[in-house]
């Protein structure tokens, strides 16, 4: 979130709480004055529909005893002095429209209008009203009858009649629409609606809109229609958009019905003020607020700013200016607590430097004994390559001894069986030269046929010799120079076994082998016989104790890495495996086999690099693993998976 | 890959054919329908009673469809001005078509005004002949006054044996009078009568009635004939029958109301009009919606009532029969024939139409069909 400046926080604080206060005062003012008004307006239609009634009934009383009048003077006066009187009577009577005399048939005999023709025009003699309802509706003498809304003969409007009969005369009043209307609208008060309602349904007056006199038939309107059949109303009503409280009342001598609406909702006057009161009152209120808040809240703001320049001061310098009193009690107290922190930062400044000071020493103490720590422990390493050099010399030399005594014990056997055959031919050659001739023909044969069997003895003894030697070359060479070449893997264990016959036939164990047919390897035979024989070697010397015969499987076959079972022959990697049944390796150990300098014969002439240089071998040289696991009937299985193509080094 | 529940997709898809449907489609659920009559003015009895029919029609349509009908009700005062506001007034309050109005000069004031705004309108009793056979937004529901007026000659001459005829012509509603009486004139030369005299007056000015009786009387007349409203023709029969009791009446059919009866009096005793609308039918429709008249408003129901509740039906038939594309007008021309309460209703291709006519007489304070 941005922050804003503190003067603009105080306006938005002054406009958030005058906007809530108003909001709130504003909302709960109307709610209370609002039911207060519909409650008011409700009772106001009630009263105000009885007095309209009573009042409708009592002005048009006036004009029943004008026509009572001027019925009875018919009776009694001659024609065209009832003439006269009949004119005068409409002219001063202007919401009277006309006035008919009738006969008994319901023939004119005058009809007094506004028109400049008089009473006893022609034209107003004789007409007949027989059929009219209203004159039909007069069947009895002195009764007052008004009509329901009709169409004027004289005016052709529609009209509103009144009649009287009294012995032959018959007297019709008619009023229009619109007269009755502003006579209604006079009573009623200037806000309220007035609509009046004749017996057939039709509007015959509405104070609120002219044009809807004698337009609408009331059952369209559902309350009018409530109304009609005298039920009670709803609360609200709504008419040509507005909301009205309605209360009705029926005139017996009229037959009308009147229903006085008093505007509802937002259409009442009272409402409409108050509403607008409100507005006044907010908007007074926040501007007021908006204008008095950022005055008032100067001092603050500069109370404020002495704080912030105090605390930038501190920061910046730590200068303590000079002190000031604010208005504010806070005020002052955060100046005091600002001083305080001062003080303390200060104190505690001090201290830190010492503490430092200290460090500082205690670091540089540290870092001359770590960095001769170092250089000890550099001198260390130093040594212990060295050792490890010798220690990997000595067994590389004890590596060729074992060789060399391979060698001897296997030349021993045909160079003493080649002495012997060539002592024998020696002796026999002397005895023969003591002789100085064969005495004997037989003698020379059987001379001859030692002296063959000698040689043949010799021959095929040194042969075996030479074979011997060109197989200890074969590993002296691998395993001293690391060529990579292409080679028979079964060819190469051979040969490696042969090295380590004379072990084995030393040895109370037994070594079988399993070896696939046909693996030709890409790789280093030396390597590869330098790890066979150190397995070999490890499992003669660790895996049984004194006494034991144990025995020993290599195998090799070609395997997928990570797999414990050989598989097809499609694979390019394979796995030269040496199983012993002998104690096996404790899981304590595990792993630590194939660390440098790890042997359980310390003293006993392991140099414990042996398992450390296979394993590097394997990894470094043929790109391959070595790895153990423990048989399951006793004893332990190295295992050397390789590819068949070594990597390029 | 399935949704366990309908996705989002589906209902958007949904909820937008929804409001296609509702926006471009389906008829609103509210038909507007504008009715202007005369409500006040000497016309006032012919405009209520079809106000009169016109409300038992949507009432009925409203009782028996989901989609609501609304009347709205405006007087034209029989005044050519506040007609067309009338008609503007209902054209804003977007009407989807206007019944009215009940003269010719009043209906031609809404066409003015409704016609380029392309909202239809219904005429029930407008006839002037100049209305009919053209390709506007103007249906009507009477027969013209060619027919109407050659009805009336025919009937004079043919079966009446009356050939002299003078003629108190309204000029108020000076379209449907003019043209009613060209070719009255016309039928009535072709048939051998004259006319003796044509007395012409506006009730608004009216007052020398001794004047125009004497013109309507002057040359010996077998007959004397009113084209004008009920109040007009019964105002001036009370004035003639002081002139001459016996001479026969005949009134153009636009005064054919309760009311002529009631003004008239006496003096209307023996008249004959022509009706469009058979007020005798014993048809279970009309005779239905007569009941239900009476027993709303008190007396029985005019021409105007039932051309008013005619018109309604037609319209709100048609327009539930509107297709989305189709306009009001042509909905109301191709959804018929529909069913009157006392004949079929059907249109030509100009959305014009004739009524049967049944000429009547006052006997009795009562409309009683013609004998002779």
């Amino acid at each position: 979130m941005r922050p804003i400046p503190f003067r603009l926080f105080l306006l938005y604080l002054a406009f958030l709480v005058t906007l809530t206060t108003t909001l709130i005062s504003g909302v709960s003012i109307f709610m209370i004055r609002y039911k207060g008004i519909g409650e008011r307006s409700r009772k106001a239609a009630e009263e105000a529909v009885d007095v309209l009634a009573s009042s409708a009934e009592d002005i048009l009383s006036a004009v029943e005893n004008s026509i009572f009048l001027l019925a009875r003077s018919s009776l009694q006066m001659e024609h065209g002095a009832f003439g006269e009187l009949l004119d005068g009577s409409v002219a001063l009577t202007p919401m009277i429209r006309a006035v008919y005399l009738l006969d008994e048939r319901g023939m004119s005999i005058a009809v007094g209008t506004h028109d400049p023709r008089p009473s006893l025009h022609e034209d107003f003699v004789g007409i007949d009203f027989s059929n009219m309802p209203l004159f039909n509706a007069l069947d009895h003498d002195d009764m007052f009858v008004w009509s329901d809304k009709f169409l004027s003969i004289l005016s052709g409007d529609t009209s509103i009649g009144l009649g009287f009969k009294t012995g032959t005369a018959v007297v019709i009043a008619e009023l229009s629409l619109d007269a009755l209307m502003r006579t209604f609208g006079s009573i009623s008060q200037t806000s309220t609606r007035v609509w009046v309602i004749d017996r057939l349904g039709e509007l015959v007056a509405d104070s609120g809109m002219s044009s809807e006199s004698g337009i609408i038939n009331v059952r369209t309107i559902d309350f009018m229609s409530k109304a009609m059949e005298q039920k009670e109303l709803d609360t609200i009503v709504q008419f040509n958009g507005t909301q009205y409280h309605p209360a009705w009342a029926f005139s017996e001598k009229l037959g009308w019905l009147f229903i006085i609406g008093v505007p509802a909702g937002s259409d009442n006057i009272l409402i409409k003020s108050t509403i607008t009161d409100l507005i006044l009152f907010s908007l007074s209120f926040i501007i007021v607020a908006l204008i008095l808040i950022p005055i008032l809240s100067m001092q603050i703001f500069r109370d404020v700013q002495d704080l912030r320049n105090l605390a930038l001061n501190l920061a910046e310098n730590g200068e303590i200016p000079a002190q000031k009193q604010n208005r504010i009690r806070e005020f002052n107290s955060i100046r005091l607590h600002l001083h305080d922190m001062h003080a303390q930062i200060r104190e505690r400044e001090d201290k830190l430097k010492l503490v430092n000071q200290t460090l500082e020493k205690m670091v540089d103490d540290r870092t001359r004994a770590l960095t001769d720590r170092n250089n000890e422990l550099q001198a260390t390493l130093g040594n212990l390559k060295q050792v490890q050099e010798v220690a990997m010399r000595s067994e590389k030399l004890a590596a060729l001894g074992r060789l060399v005594a391979g060698i001897a014990h296997e030349l021993n056997t045909p160079i003493g069986n080649t002495l012997m055959a060539v002592t024998s031919i020696k002796d026999r050659q002397e005895a023969l030269e003591q002789e100085k001739a064969f005495s004997d023909r037989e003698r020379f044969e059987k001379f001859t046929r030692h002296l063959k069997t000698g040689l043949q003895i010799a021959e095929l003894n040194i042969q075996k010799v030479a074979e011997l030697v060109n197989g200890f070359k074969h590993v002296a060479n691998d395993q001293t120079s690391s060529v990579r070449r292409t080679f028979d893997l079964n060819d190469t264990i051979d040969d490696v076994l042969l090295t380590l016959s004379p072990m084995l036939k030393r040895s109370p164990h037994s070594l079988k082998t399993r070896i696939a047919e046909g693996i030709i390897m890409d790789s280093f035979p030396g390597t590869i016989g330098q790890i066979l024989t150190n397995l070999i070697t490890n499992a003669l010397t660790h895996a049984w104790d004194e006494g034991q015969k144990g025995k020993i499987l290599v195998r090799a076959e070609p395997v997928i890495p990570g797999t414990t079972n050989g598989d097809t022959a499609a694979c390019d990697w394979v796995r030269v495996s040496v199983q012993d049944n002998g104690r096996g390796i404790p899981e304590s150990i595990g792993q630590q086999v194939f660390e440098p300098f790890f042997t359980t014969r310390m003293g006993k002439g392991g140099t414990g690099l042996g398992l450390n240089i296979a394993h590097n071998g394997a990894r470094n040289i043929l790109g391959g693993i070595l790895d153990f696991h423990l048989n399951k009937d006793g004893g332990v299985t190295f295992f050397l998976d390789m590819p068949v193509r070594a990597p390029e080094l | 890959m399935k949704h366990a529940f309908p996705g989002i997709r589906q209902w958007t898809l949904a909820t937008l054919i929804c409001v296609l449907a509702v926006g471009c489609g389906s008829p609103r659920q509210t038909v507007r329908v504008g009715f202007i009559s005369g409500l006040s003015g000497g016309n006032a009895d012919t405009g209520e009673a079809g106000r009169n029919g016109a409300m038992i029609a949507v009432e009925e349509f409203n009782e028996h469809n989901t989609v609501k009908a609304q009347l709205i009700i405006r007087d034209d005062g029989n005044d050519v001005e506040q007609t067309r506001q009338a008609a503007e007034d209902l054209t804003a309050r977007k009407v989807d078509v206007i019944i009215g109005a009940f003269t010719t000069t009043t209906t031609e004031a809404i066409v003015s005004v409704a016609g380029p705004k392309k909202v239809l309108v219904l005429t029930p009793s407008a006839s002037a002949f100049h209305l009919f056979g053209k390709d506007d937004e103007l249906i009507l529901l009477n027969s013209s006054t060619k027919d109407n007026a050659g009805d009336y000659a025919m009937y004079m001459h043919k079966r009446a044996g009356l050939t002299r005829v003078s003629i108190a012509r309204d000029t108020q509603n000076d379209a449907f009078s003019r043209s009613w009486l060209t070719f009255f004139e016309q039928r009535l030369s072709e048939e051998g009568g004259i006319i003796t005299a044509i007395a012409e007056f506006d009730s608004r000015e009216l007052t020398d009635y001794r004047h125009l009786v004497k013109t309507l009387l002057h040359d010996s007349p077998d007959t004397v004939l009113f084209i004008a409203n009920s109040v007009d023709t019964a105002r001036i029969a009370q004035q003639l029958r002081k002139a001459d009791q016996h001479i026969p009446l005949f009134a153009a059919e636009w005064a054919g109301t309760e009311q002529l009866i009631e003004l008239g009096g006496a003096s209307v005793e023996g008249m004959r009009l022509l009706q469009n609308v058979n007020l005798f039918d014993e048809g279970p429709d009309f005779v239905r919606f007569r009941g239900e008249y009476y027993n709303r408003f008190g007396r029985n129901p005019s021409y105007s009532s039932v051309m008013a509740y005619e018109a309604v039906n037609v319209v709100l038939t048609a327009y539930l029969k509107k297709t989305p594309r189709q306009s009001m007008k042509n909905a109301a021309l191709h959804n018929g024939p529909y069913k009157g309460l006392t004949q079929m209703i059907s249109f030509n291709k100009w959305g014009d139409m004739k009524r049967e006519s049944h000429f009547v007489m006052i006997r009795n304070k009562t409309f009683l069909p013609a004998q002779d």
